[in-house]
C-alpha cells in the first residue's frame, strides 16, 4: 500500500494578535503549522501504517517546507516540496491542479499510482474546501468526503464518514481521495529521532508549475473567486444588563425583552 | 560562551512541552489522589523516545545529546512530577549504571535496550532500611555458587519497583567486608526468589510507583553481574552523579510549573480593588523566585554539559541538585502562599507540586549528603 | 453579462430538513436586484415534497431530477447531474447551504467546473456590476473575508445555515415553471453502507435548534441540568452544555457546544453559569441573541451577550419557566 499526504502550512492562527481593522495580524516570524484537518489526515494514513507496517507515506505540500519537516517528524517515508514560481498567487483551483501536476510527476517515476491519497476536508485559515476536490478532479479520482477513519481491504478501501446524524461506510477502489475530517483520532506526537532527521533532511523540490500546460486554466486564477477585502468581525453593542434583586422580576425583564426582540 | 539552546535541544524541548501540555495534564488530579501509575502515558513517551533520548540508536535509543534528555525532563517536570522521576530513574539511573559499568558494549546494549527504547521501565536498588545516606550499611548480600550468585536481602524505596521490568540491584558479597566488596547484579523482573513487595504511601510523587523488593535465595546468572565485587560501590556513586543532574531537571520543573502558576494567578486575583500582582512586597517575592529559577536553571544546564562534553561533574551535579530542589521546595511554598485559601485547593496543583517537592531535597543523595560532598572537595 | 442573471439555489430532495430553503429569502432578494431570476433545484427521488415546498416560498422556476438513480445521496453521482444541469442551463450562481451535504456537493461541483467558491458565507449582495459579494468568515472567525468572481460563472457560494429564515410560505405565490430533467446514467464509485445513527445525536440536534439552553460550571451539580431541561421544554429549545460541564460528567458530550463540541448558531442562546471560555465562544458566538445568566459580572461571556442577567440563575430560571408555561396556557 502507498499513500500521499498533501498538507498545507499555515500560520499559527492563536499567534495571531487581534487587530481592530482585519481582524488577525500576525508577527513577521509567526509560527508555522500543519492546517488542523490535514493533521488528522497525517493520522489517517499513519493508522493505515499501523494496520500494514509495509505501506509507505509521501508527504507533499506545496510551499510549506517547516510543515512537511513538522509532518515527517511524526511519519512517513518520503517528503517533496512542491513549488511553482511561474503561478504566483494560486486560487485554490490553481493549487490543486499544481498538486495533481506534482502528483503525476511523481506516480509516473514510481512506476504506479498512490493507493490513496489524504488531505484535511479544508484549510484552517481560509477553508474552501475546494483544493482536495479539484486534485481529485483532475487525476480522475473518486474523492470520499468528511472522513473520520479508513481501513485497507486490498483492492479498495473501507471508509467511516460523518454524515447528519450519524457514521456512513463507504467503500471504495483504489485508488482515490479521502477527504479528512475531525474525529477521535488526533494527531500523534512526533518522535525525538525523527525530529531530528526532519531538520537536517533535504527536501527534494518539484517544480509543479513547469508541469503545466501554457494554457492551463491554473494561470486564470484572475478570472475565479478572489478575496476582495479582509475585515474585523463586527463588534456587539454593549449588553443590555438587567440587575434586579430578586429573581423573578429579572425573569419578567428578560421575557419581556425577548419578545420585544422576537427572539422567542 | 553561548547559552542559548540548539535547535535539536529546542525541538526536544517542544515536544516534551506539547506532550506535558497536553497529554499528561490531563486527569493528573486524579493520578494523585488514587496513586494510579499511568502506564499508558509512559508508552506513550516510550514510543516518542523521550526515555532514550541520550542513548545511540544501536542501543535502542534516539542519539540525541544529554542536555536535549534534561530539557524534556524538565518540561516533563513542570506539569507531573510523579512522571519526571519515573522517566530520570529509567534514563539516568537504571541504564546510567549500564552504561558506567565495564561490561563489553554488547552486553550494555542487550540490558540497557528494553529500556531506552521505552517499552518496559527499569529500577536503581541501593538503599536499604539501613541504609540511607551510609549506603557502607548495606545488608543485601549476594554469594557466588557455581556459576551463579544466590542473592539475599531487602531493599525499600525502590522508584518504579511495582512496574519495572529490569533492575540493578547493589549487594554486598563475602568477597570483602562493607562497600569494599560490593557488586551489582541486573536481575529482571519474575526470577525466582525476587519479589516486588507493597507500594508505599507517600507524602508526594503520588502517582510514582515506588515499593520494597524482597531477596529470597534469589539465583542470578554470572552473566547478569553488572560491577564485579569491589566495583559496586564506585559504580553507585558514578550512577548517582548521573541521576542527580535528573532530579535537579526534576526540581527545576517543579519550580518553574509552580512559579507559573502563581504569576497567572496573581494577574487574575483581585483583592483591594487591583490585581495582588500589583502588591509590591508579594511582587518582589516573585521576582526573588524568579531570580532564584533562572540561577538553578543555569547550574543544571552547566552540569548537563559538563557530562555530556565528558569533562567531570561530580560537583557541578551536586550543586545543581542542591540549588535546583531547594528552589522546587521553596517556590512552591511560596507559590501555595500566593494563592492563598486558593493554593491551599486541590483543583490549584500548587499544594500537590509543594508535596511533590520535598522528598526532592532528600532521594537521589540529601542535600546534606551533597554538602558533605562539595564541603569534602572544597576542603580537601 | 448577456442575458438574464438566473441565480439557482439547492434543495435536498427527500423527507426531512430542506435547510434550502432559507437560501431563497436572500435568492429572492438578489434576483430582484439583478433584475433576473430565482431557480431551486432539486435532485432525488420522490421529489414532490421539496417542489412544493419551494413552490410555496416564491420561486420563479424549478428544475427537478426525480430518478430513483437518485435515492440516496452519493456524492459523485449528484455532482455529475448537477453539473450537467449547469452546463445546459448557465446558472449566473448556485447558492447551498452550508451542511455537511451542501459543503461537500458545492465543492465536488465547483472543482469539475473549475469556478472558485465561497464557504460557509454569512451575507451575500450583489455588487453595482451585477458581480456576486460573498462575505465569509475565515482564519477560525477572527476575520471576515469578502470575496467575488469577476469573471468565472457560474458562482458558487455555500451559506452557513440559519444565516437566513425560510420565508414564510405564501399561498397565493404564483406557481413556478417546473422543468422535469434527465440526465446521462452516472454509476457511482462509492458504495455507501447504512448509516450508523449515534443513539444521542438521534436525541440531540444542537445545530439545528432555534433555541438552545446551555448549562456550566456555575450550575454547581448534574442536577442544575434538569431545570435547564424544564427551561428548554418552556420555551421548544434543546439543552446545550459548556465543556466544563461535560467533563464534571453533568450531561454528554453529545450536548457540548464549543470548539470541542457542536458549532451553533440558533436564534437563541441562554448561557446558565457559563463563565464564556473562547473555546465555547467559538462554537456559540454566531447565535442571534445572547443571553447570559451568570452570579459573575465579570465573566468573559458578558461580552459577547447581547442581555446580561448578573445574578444567580437558580432565582432567575425557576420563575422564567413557571411564567412560561403560564403563557402556554
Amino acid at each position: 500500500m502507498n499513500l500521499l499526504v498533501c498538507l498545507k502550512q499555515i500560520p499559527d492562527l492563536s499567534a495571531g494578535i487581534p487587530d481592530a481593522e482585519v481582524g488577525l495580524r500576525f508577527p513577521e516570524e509567526a509560527p508555522q503549522v500543519v492546517s488542523t484537518l490535514d493533521g488528522y489526515a497525517l493520522e489517517g494514513a499513519a493508522l493505515l501504517q499501523d494496520q500494514d507496517p509495509s505501506c509507505a507515506i509521501t508527504l507533499l505540500s506545496l510551499d510549506g517546507e517547516s510543515a512537511l519537516r513538522d509532518a515527517f517528524s511524526v511519519v512517513g517515508e518520503e517528503a517533496v516540496l512542491v513549488r511553482a514560481p511561474s503561478v504566483p498567487q494560486p486560487d485554490p483551483v490553481a493549487k490543486g491542479m499544481l498538486l495533481a501536476a506534482a502528483v503525476r510527476e511523481l506516480e509516473s517515476r514510481q512506476g504506479k499510482p498512490f493507493d490513496l491519497i489524504l488531505c484535511g476536508q479544508q484549510s484552517a485559515d481560509l477553508g474552501s474546501g475546494l483544493c482536495g476536490p479539484v486534485l481529485a478532479c483532475q487525476l480522475g479520482r473518486p474523492a470520499v468526503g468528511n472522513v473520520l477513519q479508513a481501513h485497507w481491504a486490498q483492492a479498495g478501501f473501507r471508509f467511516q464518514c460523518q454524515v447528519e446524524g450519524g457514521v456512513q461506510q463507504v467503500d471504495v477502489d483504489t485508488p482515490c481521495v479521502a477527504l479528512y475530517t475531525r474525529s477521535d483520532h488526533v494527531l500523534r506526537y512526533p518522535t525525538i529521532l525523527r525530529r531530528m532527521q526532519a531538520s537536517e533532511m533535504e527536501l527534494p523540490v518539484l517544480d509543479a508549475g513547469a508541469l503545466l500546460q501554457p494554457d492551463s486554466s491554473a494561470y486564470q486564477y484572475e478570472r475565479r473567486m478572489r478575496t476582495i477585502r479582509v475585515f474585523a468581525p463586527r463588534q456587539k453593542a454593549d449588553a443590555v444588563r438587567i440587575r434586579a434583586d430578586i429573581g423573578e422580576t429579572a425573569a419578567l425583564e428578560l421575557l419581556s425583552l425577548l419578545e420585544r426582540a422576537k427572539a422567542l | 560562551m553561548n547559552f542559548e539552546l540548539t535547535q535539536n535541544q529546542l525541538d526536544a524541548q517542544k515536544i516534551a512541552r506539547d506532550f506535558a501540555k497536553n497529554t499528561l495534564s490531563k486527569d493528573i488530579l486524579t493520578r494523585d489522589a488514587s496513586a494510579e501509575f499511568p502506564r499508558e502515558l509512559y508508552d506513550e513517551m516510550g514510543r516518542m523516545g523521550l526515555i532514550g533520548i541520550p542513548y545511540s540508536v544501536e542501543m535502542g535509543g534516539q542519539g540525541g545529546d544529554y542536555l536535549s534528555y534534561i530539557v524534556s525532563l524538565e518540561e516533563i517536570s513542570k506539569v507531573d512530577a510523579s512522571m519526571g522521576i519515573t522517566y530520570s530513574v529509567c534514563t539516568s539511573l537504571f541504564c546510567g549504571v549500564i552504561m558506567n559499568s565495564d561490561l563489553p558494549a554488547e552486553k550494555k546494549a542487550e540490558f540497557i535496550r528494553p529500556v531506552a527504547s521505552g517499552k518496559a521501565l527499569g529500577s536503581f536498588a541501593l538503599t536499604e532500611p539501613n541504609a540511607g545516606s551510609d549506603a557502607a550499611g548495606c545488608k543485601t548480600i549476594a554469594v557466588k555458587d557455581g556459576d551463579e550468585w544466590v542473592i539475599n536481602g531487602s531493599k525499600c524505596f525502590i522508584t518504579n519497583g511495582p512496574v519495572s521490568d529490569y533492575f540493578v540491584v547493589f549487594t554486598t558479597t563475602d568477597v570483602a567486608p562493607g562497600t569494599k566488596g560490593m557488586a551489582c547484579f541486573m536481575v529482571p523482573k519474575g526470577t525466582p526468589g525476587f519479589e516486588q513487595g507493597k507500594r508505599h504511601n507517600t507524602m508526594g510523587i503520588r502517582s510514582a510507583a515506588v515499593c520494597e523488593l524482597y531477596f529470597n535465595n534469589c539465583r542470578v546468572p554470572e552473566a547478569n553481574m553488572v560491577a564485579e565485587p569491589g566495583k559496586g560501590f564506585a559504580l553507585a556513586m558514578k550512577s548517582l552523579d548521573g541521576g542527580r543532574i535528573g532530579v535537579a531537571a526534576q526540581g527545576l520543573g517543579i519550580a518553574e510549573g509552580a512559579f507559573e502558576i502563581a504569576r497567572k494567578y496573581m494577574v487574575e486575583r483581585e483583592q483591594f480593588g487591583k490585581p495582588i500582582a500589583k502588591q509590591q512586597s508579594l511582587a518582589f517575592r516573585m521576582v526573588d523566585m524568579q531570580v532564584q529559577i533562572e540561577q538553578a536553571k543555569y547550574m543544571l544546564y552547566k552540569a548537563a554539559l559538563d557530562k555530556q562534553e565528558g569533562r567531570p561533574y561530580t560537583e557541578s551535579a551536586a550543586k545543581a541538585k542542591l540549588v535546583c530542589t531547594d528552589a522546587a521546595m521553596h517556590v512552591t511554598t511560596e507559590a501555595v502562599q500566593m494563592l492563598g485559601g486558593n493554593g491551599f485547593m486541590k483543583e490549584y496543583h500548587v499544594e500537590r507540586m509543594m508535596r511533590d517537592a520535598k522528598i526532592t531535597q532528600i532521594y537521589e543523595g540529601s542535600n546534606e549528603i551533597q554538602k558533605l560532598i562539595l564541603s569534602g572537595k572544597l576542603f580537601k | 453579462m448577456e442575458g438574464k442573471q438566473d441565480i439557482w439555489v439547492w434543495i435536498e430532495g427527500g423527507t426531512g430538513r430542506h435547510t434550502g430553503l432559507e437560501l431563497i429569502t436572500p435568492g429572492r432578494e438578489l434576483a430582484g436586484q439583478l433584475k433576473g431570476t430565482l431557480t431551486a433545484v432539486v435532485i432525488g427521488c420522490l421529489v414532490e415534497e421539496a417542489i412544493v415546498e419551494a413552490a410555496s416560498c416564491g420561486v420563479d422556476k424549478i428544475v427537478a431530477i426525480d430518478d430513483q438513480a437518485y435515492t440516496d445521496y452519493q456524492a459523485d453521482r449528484y455532482t455529475a447531474a448537477l453539473r450537467v444541469l449547469v452546463e445546459r442551463h448557465h446558472p449566473s450562481a448556485v447558492l447551498f447551504s452550508a451542511d455537511l451535504q451542501g459543503r461537500e456537493l458545492a465543492a465536488a461541483l465547483s472543482a469539475q467546473l473549475q469556478v472558485g467558491l465561497a464557504q460557509d458565507c454569512i451575507a451575500i449582495e450583489a455588487s453595482a456590476a451585477g458581480n456576486l459579494l460573498f462575505t465569509r468568515p475565515i482564519s477560525g472567525g477572527k476575520q471576515m473575508a469578502t470575496q467575488m468572481s469577476v469573471g468565472s460563472r457560474p458562482q458558487i457560494g455555500t451559506v452557513r445555515p440559519g444565516v437566513y429564515r425560510r420565508p414564510v410560505p405564501f399561498f397565493d405565490a404564483p406557481p413556478p415553471t417546473v422543468i422535469r430533467e434527465h440526465v446521462p446514467q452516472f454509476t457511482s464509485q462509492l458504495r455507501a453502507g447504512e448509516i450508523v445513527r449515534t443513539l444521542e445525536q438521534d436525541r440531540v440536534d444542537l445545530e439545528g435548534a432555534d433555541i438552545i439552553v446551555a448549562g456550566g460550571r456555575g450550575l454547581g451539580s448534574a442536577k442544575g441540568f434538569e431545570l435547564l431541561r424544564a427551561a428548554a421544554e418552556a420555551l421548544g429549545g434543546q439543552v446545550g452544555a459548556s465543556r466544563a460541564a461535560v467533563d464534571l460528567g453533568w450531561i454528554s458530550h453529545a450536548h457540548q457546544v464549543g470548539q470541542t463540541g457542536k458549532t451553533v448558531a440558533p436564534r437563541l442562546y441562554i448561557a446558565c453559569g457559563i463563565s464564556g471560555a473562547m473555546q465555547h465562544l467559538a462554537g456559540m458566538s454566531g447565535s442571534d441573541v445572547i443571553v447570559a445568566i451568570n452570579r459573575d459580572p465579570g465573566a468573559p461571556i458578558f461580552q459577547v451577550a447581547d442581555y446580561a442577567v448578573e445574578g444567580d440563575l437558580y432565582d432567575i430560571l425557576p420563575p422564567l419557566v413557571e411564567e412560561l408555561k403560564l403563557r402556554k396556557a
